[in-house]
């Protein structure tokens, strides 16, 4: 029996199973129907993710490509009990194109490394906000800047580069001067504000 | 790697900035069951999805869904239950009003089928997606017993409309004069929920409504039983399903 299928009495990640664990699970099961339905409930965001980090079309499709075949050979290594479906998901999809920004091939193309610049209007957007911005990812990129806000500017920083820029804690280290050791302490301290802050339930 | 290098490094994994080469041992370490890791990635993967919300949402073209479908058509390994699955439930429709009495302890529990609504048609897993979006939703998996380990099943489960679909795949066919019957399990008791067929390819689908008490249930079970069905099982046991509502004995 596969025990990770089942609710489990007492645990306390007792959630129940939504619409995306189902179709991971048949998914896994190797059911093309239900990728199909998976790909059509989830690829407006998972595009709009990649898209936002690698700030190509082209790229962008490709790796929305190779998100869902991941997604499809890995759907049995799903395991809801370290996060939903979708947080695992998005994991996917970021690690795909932040891999895909430090690549050798993104280099060649001269469109490169510098993170920094090619997504600083992107974190600009959600640390500055845009007030007459009321579609949904407008009002929750203000309540993600109040939030930002009130996190310090040394926090704050940390997550601008962890997790809009996209870098490793030892690029953070080495652009920041500072040691390794205090970035991952400062990052983590930095998610469990934000966390309570925000109130983060997903 | 051991615990403390990794629970540093988790932010990162969740974030997917880890350098590359280092996401095995993290996932290795992951799925050694360390509790308090796996904690924190919950944690941090749920506010990167949150912090994601933010992002300016953009149609992606059709033409990625094409490629995928594409390429995964081509994945005879993974597909184990090719297409749409085509559907003859040549009883079903006269399953109708069967009041199902189980004994239980001192007392008669009546596990209420008397309803149970089949469906002879076509059914693609999008048919089911009402039932997919229902919050309630929850699932098992049935296991083939030996002579056939191959088959197996999944069933879908809306316990707050009373609605089930039982998915099986890869069935032998039933010899002449013989079918499928699927029995609802409680307390160790089988109460009949119809009698299939299946398909060329050894696959079913069986859509059920109006299931009362679906909370009392706990688990399925498919046998091979004369045409028409038993009111017991008696023949070979073809697949298996865990309890789903759990129960505590
Ligand atoms: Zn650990």
């Amino acid at each position: 029996m596969e025990e990770k299928n089942l609710e489990k009495p007492g645990s306390d990640d007792s959630k129940e199973m939504g619409v995306d664990d189902i179709l991971l699970s048949l998914i896994g099961d190797g059911d093309p129907a239900a990728l199909s339905r998976f790909y059509k409930n989830k690829s407006r965001f998972i595009y709009s993710l990649v898209l936002n980090i690698v700030r190509n079309d082209t790229d962008a499709e490709e790796i929305t490509e190779d998100v869902f075949l991941k997604i499809w050979q890995n759907a049995r290594s799903f395991d809801r009990s370290r996060g939903v479906a979708m947080a695992w998901v998005a994991t996917i999809a970021r690690r795909l194109a932040i891999d895909r920004t430090r690549s050798k091939y993104y280099k060649d193309r001269g469109r490169e490394v510098d993170i920094e610049s090619h997504n600083a209007d992107n974190s600009e957007n959600v640390m500055v906000g845009d007030n007459a911005d009321t579609t949904t990812a407008g009002i929750e990129a203000r309540e993600i800047k109040e939030a930002l806000d009130q996190i310090g500017d040394t926090h704050r920083e940390l997550i601008r580069l962890s997790y809009f820029e996209g870098y490793s804690h030892s690029m953070i280290a080495e652009k920041l001067k500072t040691p390794l050791g205090t970035v991952k302490t400062r990052i983590r301290e930095a998610v469990v504000q934000l966390r309570g802050i925000l109130d983060v339930k997903v | 790697m051991d615990h403390k290098e990794a629970y540093d490094l988790i932010e990162s994994y969740a974030f997917g900035t880890l350098e590359a080469e280092l996401y095995p041992a993290i996932q290795n370490h992951l799925d050694s069951g360390c509790d308090e890791c796996i904690s924190r990635l919950r944690e941090a993967s749920e506010l990167s999805l949150r912090l994601a919300q933010s992002i300016p949402m953009v149609d992606p073209p059709a033409r990625i869904e094409t490629r995928i479908m594409d390429k995964i058509r081509n994945d005879r390994q993974r597909i184990k239950s090719p297409g749409p699955l085509k559907i003859q439930l040549p009883y079903w429709a006269a399953a109708a009003a069967a009041v199902l009495i189980v004994a239980l302890g001192s007392g008669y529990v009546a596990l209420s089928f008397q309803n149970i609504k089949l469906e002879r048609r076509l059914v693609e897993t999008s048919d089911v997606t009402a039932l997919l979006n229902s919050p309630g939703m929850q699932f098992v998996d049935l296991q083939g017993v030996d002579p056939n380990p191959q088959a197996f099943g999944k069933v879908v489960i809306d316990p707050d409309k009373g609605a089930a679909v039982v998915y099986m795949y890869k069935l032998p066919q039933t010899p002449e004069g013989m079918e499928y019957q699927l029995w609802v399990m409680h307390e160790g008791k089988p109460t009949s929920a119809g009698v299939f067929t299946v398909t060329a390819d050894g696959n079913a689908m069986l859509a059920l409504n109006e299931l009362d008490d679906m909370g009392d249930i706990g688990s399925f079970l498919v046998t091979i039983e004369p045409a028409g069905g038993q009111t017991s099982p008696t023949g070979m046991m073809y697949l298996t399903g865990p309890n789903v509502f759990h129960s505590d004995n």
